[in-house]
């Protein structure tokens, strides 16, 4: 009997040909642009490594994200069973299977017969996927092999916050430019990874055989640290990424035989776009400073200053007697010191102020430990709060601060005091980085990504997914099916709105309402919130004619407190 | 001020929510927590710096694993053990 079992995976597309249980033909090619391209190539290809005549192969099981993608299929599996299948074809004994695919990973239990008894899967978020430890090797400059090997040479294990593949990136070239050994980087990557597997296993329980397949299974990095977090040793078969489309050819039965002749195009496949020359920065959005006229710090009584340095974006806000003076907002660079020296400076810029005249500095935001000429570190929770009551007045009730990596939703009363909070940054859905990483994939500039979301007749549905990698997959096939950008832009920005909606319920909603950090000049992101919520947010605040940027709401709450704890220890 | 500790992604809710002003940093919790979750830190309410009880970093990211066994029972220890009233939970898979 043959059956011919194909995988089309979101990196790869696997095809695995069984005749009479033995395996005879094994491929893998990219799943590129076009999946059902891939798939028709792939399946050539293993008919032609078979030996086989097209004819002989009369049943095709599909697997995968994209299986629904290939025509030539004539039945399909889910991966939880393909994988158990391969599992235990491999290791009869194995009772636990783990498979970590690019975009997704998965835990199955299982009894002898390949019969799945409980599984869990991860499948809506990349945190823990292959996709993570590839963006990982980008930012390190290195190849898979190589990171492997390198991470078996650290000499320390050093904690890594990410979890999202999309700020797992930034934090790698931070620790590159602390001059943190690349070993001791690889292993962090590693181990951030299969502490997120292993939380996963061991919610089925884990039993001494279990086998780990899919590609990721080659990594002697992940494999190395999978082992000492699960505490057990791990069967690996060889060449683990046909496991999938080998459980799938075995999941076909004599039942479904159709007598149906597959004919297979003969394809040439594209280099696709390689991007010659410059690639132009779409998500880069403009730095600058501005200094409020009419103001003369030599009258003043007491000079406070903030520094917000983000993890996207640093800010800084000078205040004379708690008045709003000048600020200024950059890029974050790789280290946050420097960018808090740079940012300062830079507001400082023409006034005629120096560091030295100013009384108190309080540091705020994801860098604000590293605030060197800070006297106090403050959550940028507590800023964002105050700076929100600042620049809107005391009616505001509820913040929804869009930072670069994370989203918080803050409920304040009237004195500016808050009342309840949370902070969502273990998801790049939503947030300012996540907006930037699909703005670069669409070329469309940043500041326009609203605008253009705006130019439909109708919302498109939001897109299925809310995570990053998942949602930047969507997207290129949505453009594959005809959309236009504005369309796909319209649909993206509907799922981040009603994500931000989703966690602001969390919290309560209560007007006056006001959107703060860099999504809030987003009027793609407004519009579709003030529809979720009902009511409008408040326009952008104005001083004297000039236009205020609640994207430096923090530095402005962090300037408020300085002058509040330089009062407190004067009265001390 | 209740501070809200977890997320929100594809696949569900998953907080822990714990009131700051309600919180007298008793360590109960602590004890009675299964995954060794919570630990006392300093968090400012306003200007005023106050030890109360949080859920411990590494966790944050992952509650929906940390929490899985006690809300699968239905027996949550934390906020069965807080005499204050303190600690509340949402669990919502999609």
């Amino acid at each position: 009997m043959i059956s011919t079992g194909i995988d089309v995976g979101a990196r790869n597309v696997k095809v695995v040909i069984v005749n009479d249980g033995k395996i005879v033909a094994k491929i893998m090619v990219p799943t590129g642009f076009d999946p059902a391209l891939s798939a028709s190539d792939a399946l050539r290809k293993a008919i032609e490594q078979s030996g086989l005549a097209e004819s002989d192969i009369k049943q095709i099981i599909a697997t995968g994200v994209n299986a629904e993608m290939t025509s030539h299929a004539t039945g399909k599996v889910s991966m939880v069973r393909a994988m158990a299948k391969a599992g235990t074809y491999f290791f009869p004994n194995a009772k636990t299977v783990i498979d970590v695919g690019a975009e997704d990973a998965r835990a199955v239990k299982c009894d002898e017969k390949g019969n799945i008894a409980d599984f869990v899967a991860n499948d809506r978020c990349a945190a823990g996927a292959g996709a993570f430890i590839e963006a990982m090797t980008r930012a390190l400059e290195l190849n898979l092999e190589e990171m492997g090997a390198l991470s078996l040479k650290a000499d320390k294990a050093i904690p890594m916050n990410a979890q999202c593949v999309i700020f797992g990136e930034s934090e790698v070239v931070t620790l590159i430019h602390q001059k943190t050994p690349k070993a001791d980087i690889a292993r962090a990557v590693y181990d951030a990874m299969s502490d997120r597997i292993s939380s996963m296993v061991r919610r089925l329980g884990i039993n001494p055989d279990v086998a780990l397949l899919g590609g990721v299974a080659k990594d002697v990095g992940l494999v190395s640290s999978l082992k000492s977090k699960l505490g057990v040793d791990l069967l690996i078969p060889e060449e683990p990424e046909f496991a999938s489309a080998l459980g799938a050819a075995l999941s076909s039965s004599l039942e479904h035989i159709e007598d149906r002749v597959i004919s297979l195009p003969k394809v040439e496949l594209g280099d696709g776009d390689n991007g010659k020359g410059v690639k132009k920065e779409y998500w880069r959005w403009p730095e600058y400073r501005k200094t409020v006229e009419g103001m003369d710090p030599k009258k003043a009584k007491v000079i406070t200053a903030g520094i917000d340095v983000g993890s996207v974006g640093s800010k800084a806000a000078v205040m004379l007697d708690g008045e709003l003076y000048t600020w200024a907002i950059m890029r974050t660079g790789s280290n946050s010191p420097d960018s808090a020296r740079k940012i300062l400076s830079w507001a400082l810029e023409g006034t005629g102020l120096t560091e030295k005249d100013i009384q108190y500095i309080v540091g705020t935001g994801y860098g604000r430990v590293n605030v060197p000429m800070a006297k106090k570190a403050i959550t940028e929770i507590a800023c964002h709060g105050r700076g929100a009551s600042y620049l809107w007045g005391p009616k505001v009730k509820t913040v929804l601060d869009v930072g670069g990596q994370d989203i918080k939703a803050i409920r304040i009363d009237e004195k500016g005091k808050i009342t309840s909070f949370l902070m969502n940054d273990k998801c790049a859905a939503g947030t300012g980085r996540g907006m930037e990483v699909i703005a670069d994939l669409l070329s469309v500039p940043i500041q326009e990504v609203g605008a253009h979301s705006l130019r439909v007749e109708k919302d498109p549905p939001p897109v299925s997914s809310t995570c990053v990698v998942f949602a930047k997959s969507e997207a290129v096939s949505l453009l594959r099916k005809g959309w236009t950008k504005e369309m796909v832009l319209a649909s993206y920005c509907n799922a981040m709105s009603q994500r931000m909606h989703e966690l602001l319920n969390k919290v309560g909603i209560e007007p006056d309402f006001v959107i703060t950090g860099g999504q809030s000049k987003n009027v793609g992101i407004v519009k579709r919130i003030e529809r979720l919520i009902g009511f409008n947010c408040l326009p952008l605040p104005k001083k004297q004619n000039l236009e205020l940027d609640p994207q430096t709401a923090g530095a402005i709450g962090a300037a408020l407190f300085s002058k509040a704890l330089y009062e407190k220890e004067q009265k001390a | 001020m209740i501070i809200h500790y977890g997320y929100q992604d594809g696949s569900g809710k998953y907080y822990v929510s714990i009131d700051a002003e309600k919180c007298d940093a008793c360590k109960i919790c602590i004890e009675k927590c299964p995954q060794k979750a919570l630990k006392i830190e300093t968090v400012m309410i306003d200007i005023e710096d106050k030890e109360v009880a949080v859920v411990h970093e590494a966790h944050r990211k992952k509650i929906q694993y940390t929490c899985a066994s006690c809300h699968q029972k239905k027996e949550l220890h934390c906020a069965i053990a807080c005499k204050k009233g303190a600690i509340a939970a949402t669990w919502v898979k999609k």
